[in-house]
């Protein structure tokens, strides 16, 4: 947590505690991208994201009196937009967390992506092969890879967000490497067959 | 495997997480093992791997999504938040209301004089909305007498003249409802007052009109959103268009707008648009439509000005603003 972060946000959750909703909207604006980007992942569709991560910052602005000072808003807001994620799978969610269909028209392109459109093409290619393995590993290790790989969190933080011991966090992540790796390994060699056989044979 | 180190450790040093007596155990470990060495390669070739997965911009409608949630609900009692003599500035709108969608009225004035005749409280809240009926019922008979006046009004000549401790008398009287009729007139039009006029004169006002519709299409915005500010009139839904944008947003529209052949823009303010509007009606012999369309207006825009302010506040970023386009056929140049 850096601590020029930390007065900033404070300031603001205490003004938006009392009633300033456009305190808690700077909050929003300020973490939206990582939250986002944390759900995205985790549940592999713009769309679910889109609206796990508004509902999360609702149910935030709702439950802000329960937040302790004691740790980052940011570690907060992954701890609700995960549990979002969860809750919002388990009512059926948009669409199904994996695309069984495999190919998943669905998804756009990703946003805010400036480079060369043949290199832009290929990391597509390769960002939904990643996604693809990434669906397949168990959600608690999925939320913790998240976390350390993409988010670059420390182990306190992964700790406190996922409420498990330091301990745990350490063990937990190396399976998730080793799970991923293995998903990651059988989608590069079934290249060429189609993702969803390989989908399905991960259920 | 075979080495038996903990391979969590190798983990834990490439992630930093390791005591400086870790790390060195670490380090002479890994300098003598090629497995864990492979390992701790495999380690970072994952995390290039997931390099694509790299960070996701938010799209903007999750926060504007989120700010439109967390905003009270939109003003459905106003008096909450206006405190009392708001609330009995209300309750004279709430009569004017009544009067207005009575329906066989023609002239404001005409309006005042049936308010004056319309006797028990019972027809009241038979016409006026379940709300309102509410509030008249629950609003003492004392503290109608003695509301005070809203802060920017004159204290003006009738107003003594409301002496009847008798809860319905103040209505009945004429003198003390215009009064009242006047502040709420004058409450309404403050709140307004903020919403500009963009009057667009052009040869071709089919193509201007399209080029706003067109714009607010580009933008997913909805068109006429919100109460109508000039009423409803056949004349308002043919030359007008009520929308809501940013600044930087109006100022293109404008700037598009201006690009157009034959097209100049001017800006006026509501209360000008407003007597245009009368103007015109009366003068196509439509009267009738002028007063609702002026007391309806009056109504819904206390609603809306207040749903207005609460948005615009609430919003982060840019806000969006109601603006009115107003498009007129120009002669086309010889």
């Amino acid at each position: 947590v850096s601590p020029a972060d930390v007065p900033g946000d404070r300031d603001l959750i205490e003004r938006a505690r009392r009633g300033d909703r456009d305190a808690f909207g700077f909050l929003v604006v300020r973490h939206q991208d990582r939250i986002y980007t944390a759900v995205l992942r985790f549940c592999g569709d713009e769309e679910d994201a889109r609206d796990v991560v508004q509902r999360a910052f609702i149910n935030a602005w709702r439950r802000l009196d329960s937040f302790k000072g004691d740790s980052a808003f940011s570690t907060w807001m992954y701890r609700i937009a995960f549990n979002e994620s969860v809750t919002f799978r388990r009512e059926g969610g948009r669409r199904k967390l994996v695309s069984m269909t495999g190919r998943d028209d669905e998804a756009g392109p990703e946003p805010a992506d400036d480079r060369r459109p043949s290199d832009r093409l290929e990391s597509e290619e390769n960002r939904r092969k990643v996604q693809d393995a990434l669906n397949l590993v168990d959600p608690e290790e999925r939320k913790i890879l998240i976390l350390k790989e993409l988010e670059d969190r420390s182990y306190d933080e992964i700790a406190e967000i996922l409420e498990i011991p330091k301990g745990t966090v350490r063990s937990r992540l190396f399976r998730a490497r080793e799970s991923l790796r293995e998903k990651l390994t059988v989608l590069m060699k079934a290249e060429g067959t189609s993702g969803s056989r390989i989908a399905s044979k991960g259920q | 495997m075979s080495c038996g180190f903990d391979k969590s450790l190798i983990a834990a040093h490439y992630d930093g997480e390791t005591t400086p007596g870790e790390r060195a155990e670490v380090e002479r470990h890994l300098a003598g093992c090629p497995e864990c060495a492979r390992d701790l390669a495999s380690m970072k070739d994952l995390s290039a791997a997931l390099k694509p997965l790299g960070r996701a911009p938010a799209p903007m409608s999750i926060a504007e999504g989120v700010m439109r949630a967390i905003q009270p609900p939109p003003s459905r009692r106003p008096w909450v938040h206006w405190g009392f003599a708001a609330a009995a500035a209300l309750f004279l709108g709430a009569l004017t209301f009544y009067v207005v969608d009575g329906g066989t009225l023609k002239s404001p004035d005409e309006s005042l004089a049936i308010a004056a005749r319309k006797p028990a409280a019972s027809d009241l809240e038979r016409e006026t909305s379940r709300d309102d009926a509410v509030a008249l019922r629950k609003m003492p008979a004392a503290e109608h007498v003695e509301a005070p006046p809203l802060p920017s009004a004159p204290a003006p000549a009738g107003a003594a003249a409301a002496p009847s401790a008798e809860p319905e008398a103040p209505l009945l009287d004429t003198a003390g409802g215009q009064k009242k009729n006047e502040e709420n007139s004058r409450m309404a039009a403050r709140m307004r007052a903020s919403v500009p006029v963009v009057r667009v004169t052009s040869t071709d006002a089919a193509a201007a009109r399209a080029l706003v519709e067109e714009f607010l299409k580009e933008r997913k915005l909805k068109v006429a959103p919100g109460a109508p500010l000039l009423g409803r009139s056949a004349l308002i839904r043919d030359h007008y268009l009520q929308v809501e944008l940013t600044e930087p947003e109006s100022a293109l529209l404008e700037k598009r707008l201006a690009e157009l052949k034959d097209t100049s823009l001017a800006k006026v303010t509501l209360e000008d648009e407003k007597k245009r509007v009368a103007e015109k009606l009366a003068k196509d012999k439509a009267v009738q439509l002028a007063a609702p369309a002026d007391e309806e207006a009056a109504k819904e825009s206390e609603k809306d000005a207040d749903a207005l302010n609460e948005h615009t506040r609430g919003f982060i970023g840019p806000a969006r603003r109601k603006i009115i386009f107003v498009f007129e056929p120009a002669p086309a140049r010889k």
